[in-house]
């Protein structure tokens, strides 16, 4: 029964439809709740006792960081669909998320990085979870690279679930790392178990960017896979009726 | 919780000094993710024209 | 299971430059890096190792490059697969004779070398025992590389696999440091030795599923 509710769902057609309905109104949204919680954060929330007005960059750089692997995670999943079940719109979902995953991984190192500059005094450390970070941005590129170089698309898909599969193992390397090596990056202060360590005027922006930038995702893995879908789909007849 | 927390236009530009660093961190991510929506939607509408050209 | 072992020993010792040319290229690296500094100025048992664990790496990705690819190409793989029922066994006894016949005489090759910066006499049998831990992780990882890419070229295997092998590097400093400050280092080596065996229990079977859809 449950394979059959998957197979009825995971038809790419049908993900290409439904999306249309709700895709315009994710990206609005989307952008919205973006805005208002950058603007937030850029412009009404104190500054920090410590860091000044650095810390503003916060607002960008954990939604990212947090997206950078959650997209991860997503493909990972996606993965184990296509290679469990075989449904092949997962693994259409993973190609088309490698390159949101490359974008929001590259602004999560990159804003990082130039955080660090007041902060810290240096551009770069090689400190486990930045170090992992760039990890996972290499995984990503070494994902798109291994699907474009094969001509046989079937294989591809196989080879690239595999290879994510294998590689959801760094993942929770990165979030021991804190704890395993004495670092310069400051320790999670967002527990589940103590609650936040974080003041409430800086916590309620750092969650509406958050789920902004979620919905944004969102929005455009929505419109990468559609165009993916619609390319590799491009013999069959639903697409010849749909455009 | 929503009183500006700078004194004037200026002042939320500079930051303390600490402008130069967040400014071109967002505008730069801004840029990123703009161009990227931009790119998926180019290709998305040229590919639809592509398909309804080869189905006619 | 025993007489894959016994082939690979047979087909690894008569194509002499994919056993000996690692070790020889390890030797030359670790020799070309003192002359490459001013050793006056830098004190090189402080960073020695660090040489030597890079070397490892870099040589044991040259090692398992071609792990898969002649069988591949001659159709014997595609012959054993028809045959065997478990394709794991063949591609288990592939990797375990390359870290013994490769693997191992490297970590000897990079223990040596050790003795030669600063590592004492009788620290040395502790350098060569993680170092071989590390090569049966090293070697599943850059197998598994491989085999992704088996006539795509080496460098889709190496992107591929990479940033797995880079946390058993880490695990290789914190091993030194372990040695050289005296306390911690059975810890590390029993962390080392029991992922190396998770991996080479479970990386067959991927490695296996890998090369099915590179034959179908």
């Amino acid at each position: 029964m449950f394979t059959s509710f998957i197979h009825r769902f995971s038809a790419p057609k049908s993900f290409v439809e439904v999306t249309a309905i709700f895709f315009p109104y994710v990206m609005t949204i989307g952008f919205l709740v973006l805005s208002v919680g950058w603007i937030w954060g850029l412009a009404f929330a104190p500054e920090d006792a410590i860091q000044g007005n650095s810390y503003r960059i916060i607002f960008l750089h954990v939604p990212a960081s947090i997206y950078a692997q959650l997209i991860y995670f997503f493909m990972s999943i996606c993965a184990l669909m296509h290679l469990v079940w075989r449904v092949k719109l997962a693994a259409y979902l993973i190609k088309a998320a490698a390159p949101v995953g490359v974008i929001i991984t590259f602004i999560a190192l990159f804003s990082g990085s130039i955080w660090g500059i007041p902060t810290w005094g240096t551009w770069w450390q090689w400190d486990a979870r930045i170090t992992s970070t760039l990890i996972l941005f290499i995984m990503y590129l070494g994902i798109i690279t291994l699907h474009s170089s094969f001509s046989n698309a079937e294989k591809a898909d196989r080879l690239m679930s595999i290879l994510v599969v294998v590689g959801v193992v760094n993942i929770p390397i990165i979030k021991k790392s804190v704890d395993w090596w004495s670092t310069l990056h400051q320790p999670a202060s967002i527990t589940v178990s103590e609650g936040a360590s974080i003041d409430p005027s800086m916590l309620y922006p750092l969650a509406i960017s958050a789920l902004g930038m979620g919905l944004t995702l969102i929005a455009l893995g929505i419109m990468t896979s559609r165009l993916y879908i619609l390319t590799r789909e491009k013999n069959k007849k639903w697409v010849q009726s749909y455009v | 919780m929503f009183n500006f927390a700078f004194t004037n236009l200026q002042d939320f530009l500079i930051m303390d000094g600490h402008g130069i660093y967040v400014w071109p961190v967002y505008l730069i991510a801004l840029v990123i993710i703009a161009t990227s929506f931009q790119v998926t939607y180019f290709k998305l509408r040229a590919l639809k024209k592509k398909l309804q050209h080869a189905s006619k | 299971m025993l007489n894959f072992i016994s082939s690979e020993i047979f087909k690894l010792r008569h194509k002499l430059r994919s056993w000996l040319g690692p070790l020889l290229i390890m030797i030359l690296v670790l020799i070309a890096f003192p002359l490459s500094i001013d050793i006056s100025q830098y004190d090189l048992n402080k960073f020695f190792f660090s040489v030597i664990v890079v070397a490892l790496l870099m040589i044991s990705f040259l090692a398992t490059e071609s792990i898969f690819s002649e069988d591949y190409e001659d159709g014997s793989l595609e012959q054993l697969h028809l045959e065997e029922k478990d394709f794991y066994k063949v591609v288990l006894a592939k990797i375990i004779t390359y870290v013994f016949l490769i693997g191992f005489p490297m970590a000897l090759i990079g223990s040596v070398f050790s003795i030669a910066n600063g590592i004492s006499l009788q620290d040395a049998p502790k350098i060569f025992i993680i170092l071989a831990a590390s090569t049966l992780i090293l070697f599943n990882v850059f197998a598994f590389g491989s085999a992704l890419s088996i006539n795509k070229g080496s460098m889709l295997g190496v992107l591929a696999s990479l940033p797995l092998a880079l946390p058993v590097i880490v695990l290789l400093g914190r091993a030194v440091r372990t040695v050289q400050y005296g306390s911690g280092f059975f810890e590390v080596l029993a962390l080392m030795v029991g992922i190396g065996l998770i991996v080479t229990a479970i990386m067959p079977m991927i490695i296996s599923a890998t090369l099915k859809t590179h034959l179908e």
